[in-house]
């Protein structure tokens, strides 16, 4: 992990995920900041500790064959997160249908104007949702977010784009 | 970055830092790890799910709707199913519903080579999750194959907003902001004649859960969701054990009858939710919409139901649904269409013709 708390890139090198004793170094030094990773990107707490622990377990099952586990494992949560998201969504969707629409519960405290945005971020696509967060909490590039999301640099900027615009959006209103 | 920052990026910035570092790691997380990975066939991926064998049950209907016609496949994990276990002859047809030329969705041609065909990460999907194939069938035989992968650890093909998809020779476009809160659409294809075909998947953990085809015709346009505040709720499924908690809804709020789209909305993660689908689906076989009669539901299919009534715009609204367990509601469809009384009676008897509302 790096000092600002961010996903490092590059922890292990090649083929030096072979036992547990390396999971268990890359788990220490990478764990806490991708659960946060998820955290922002689902916006759940459940769903991003789901989301590493399969992440996990798909990396040391593959450590054969992957080359850079710390780069992996991120791929690896940002799928994860978005197939739970899906779900989740698409869960939510249909009880807001029956039961009526419902506050999320806050986690945690945050100042006015920053629950707001926290708020707010719900109304972005996983996609979009997904690409700011690499921007502006993991402060990669829009190449780097193009390689970790698995997508075109230009479709990146888009994402970040809209994104931002239906952000700002909302918080004006 | 090289530029200030904008008051909406200083925000988020600061919010996305705030809710990090109120966000701490579960304990005894890496000793769960070690449970899991110690689990018998957790590591071996020859024991898990995959392509070939993950298929034990599948039904197919089709409804017409308007011009074109609905069809749902879904499948369900059982790892006593083999590939053999497998083939057209699980299709489930509604022969009275489907015309001899309506496209019905079947799978998979067993044995489809799906490497080479999509790569995720530089890995062909074979060696990365599981798949299956949906054709078309006609009176001809099947034609138009067309590849629906779930990756294991990926997203789904085609999940890419605006991409377009090369799949076995057709191309899939996925509609803008297609995923996240907007639902779970994976792709949508135009056909020659105009109708879409949207492809639905939905994973459970790290295998496919279900898998959803359908054609739709909507005034020449494909339709994928509703917008905001266009749900409008039709009627009320309701004195199933005294409760009302189940509604029937259309996503469509203009346009004519036929081009509607109905949602029975249900969850199974509530229990008295999961009892008004057990209730719905399993049991009398004539009961009431809206303290209407003439509402039939009979089976059609391995756990399906299929509920009818008739509208009082003289359009009869079918809807399917079918339960992977016996209380939970795991894909849907409905369809309107227009019969005449002799129709009705013909498709409906012994029942007798709808009683109108």
């Amino acid at each position: 992990m790096s000092s600002d708390g961010s996903v490092s890139f590059e922890v292990l090198e090649a083929g030096e995920l072979n036992s547990l004793d390396d999971l268990a170094r890359l788990y220490e030094t990478e764990h806490l900041s991708l659960i946060r990773l998820a955290r922002l990107v689902t916006g759940s707490r459940e769903l991003a500790e789901e989301s590493v622990h399969d992440a996990f377990l798909t990396v040391y099952e593959r450590r054969a064959t992957v080359k850079v586990p710390a780069a992996y494992l991120r791929r690896i949560v940002i799928n994860n997160c978005h197939s739970a998201g899906r779900r989740a969504a698409v869960e939510r969707r249909k009880l807001e249908l029956v039961n009526g629409r419902r506050g999320a519960q806050p986690e945690f405290s945050l100042a006015p104007e920053l629950d707001e945005t926290w708020r707010a971020l719900d109304i972005l696509s996983l996609d979009q949702r997904t690409a700011l967060v690499l921007r502006y909490h993991e402060d990669l590039t829009v190449a780097q977010i193009a390689e970790a999301m698995g997508r075109r640099p230009g479709t990146i900027k888009s994402m970040l784009s809209r994104g931002l615009q239906r952000l700002r959006e909302e918080v004006e209103q | 970055m090289t530029q200030p920052l904008s008051d909406v990026e200083r925000r988020l910035a600061e919010t996305l830092r705030e809710v990090a570092g109120q966000t701490t790691a579960p304990a005894g997380g890496f000793e769960r790890l070690r449970a899991d990975l110690d689990r018998p066939g957790r590591t071996d991926r020859s024991q898990r799910p995959r392509y070939g064998r993950l298929v034990a049950t599948a039904a197919a209907v089709a409804l017409t709707l308007g011009g074109g016609a609905w069809a749902v496949v879904t499948l369900s994990q059982s790892n006593q199913a083999t590939s053999a276990d497998f083939g057209p002859a699980d299709l489930v047809r509604v022969p009275d519903l489907t015309p001899a030329t309506a496209p019905l969705y079947l799978l998979p041609p067993e044995g489809t080579d799906l490497s080479g065909e999509v790569r995720y990460w530089d890995e062909p999907v074979v060696d990365e999750g599981t798949g299956l194939i949906i054709g078309r069938l006609t009176v001809t035989g099947i034609h138009d194959v067309v590849l629906v992968a779930h990756l294991t650890s990926g997203p789904t093909f085609g999940e890419y907003e605006g991409s377009v998809v090369q799949i076995a020779g057709r191309e899939l476009r996925q509609p803008d902001d297609a995923d996240g809160t907007d639902g779970v659409w994976v792709a949508a294809e135009k056909l020659a004649d105009g109708t879409w075909i949207e492809y639905t998947t939905t994973a459970s953990g790290d295998v496919l859960a279900q898998a959803v085809a359908g054609t739709i015709v909507v005034d020449g346009q494909l339709q994928l969701d509703a917008e905001a505040g266009g749900l409008q709720e039709l009627g009320r499924i309701g004195d199933l054990q005294g409760s009302q908690q189940t509604t029937l809804t259309s996503l469509a709020d203009e346009g004519p009858p036929s081009s509607s789209r109905f949602v029975l909305t249900t969850t199974s993660y509530d229990p008295e939710l999961g009892l008004a689908v057990a209730g719905l689906y399993g049991q009398a076989e004539q009961t009431t919409v809206d303290g209407r009669p003439g509402f039939l539901s009979r089976d059609i299919g391995p756990a399906g139901r299929m509920l009818t009534w008739a509208t009082s715009s003289g359009h009869v609204v079918q809807l399917i649904g079918y339960m992977m367990t016996e209380d939970e509601l795991r894909t849907f469809a409905a369809g309107l269409r227009t019969v005449d009384r002799q129709t009705w009676e013909a498709e409906l008897a012994p029942h007798g013709p709808p009683t109108d509302g």
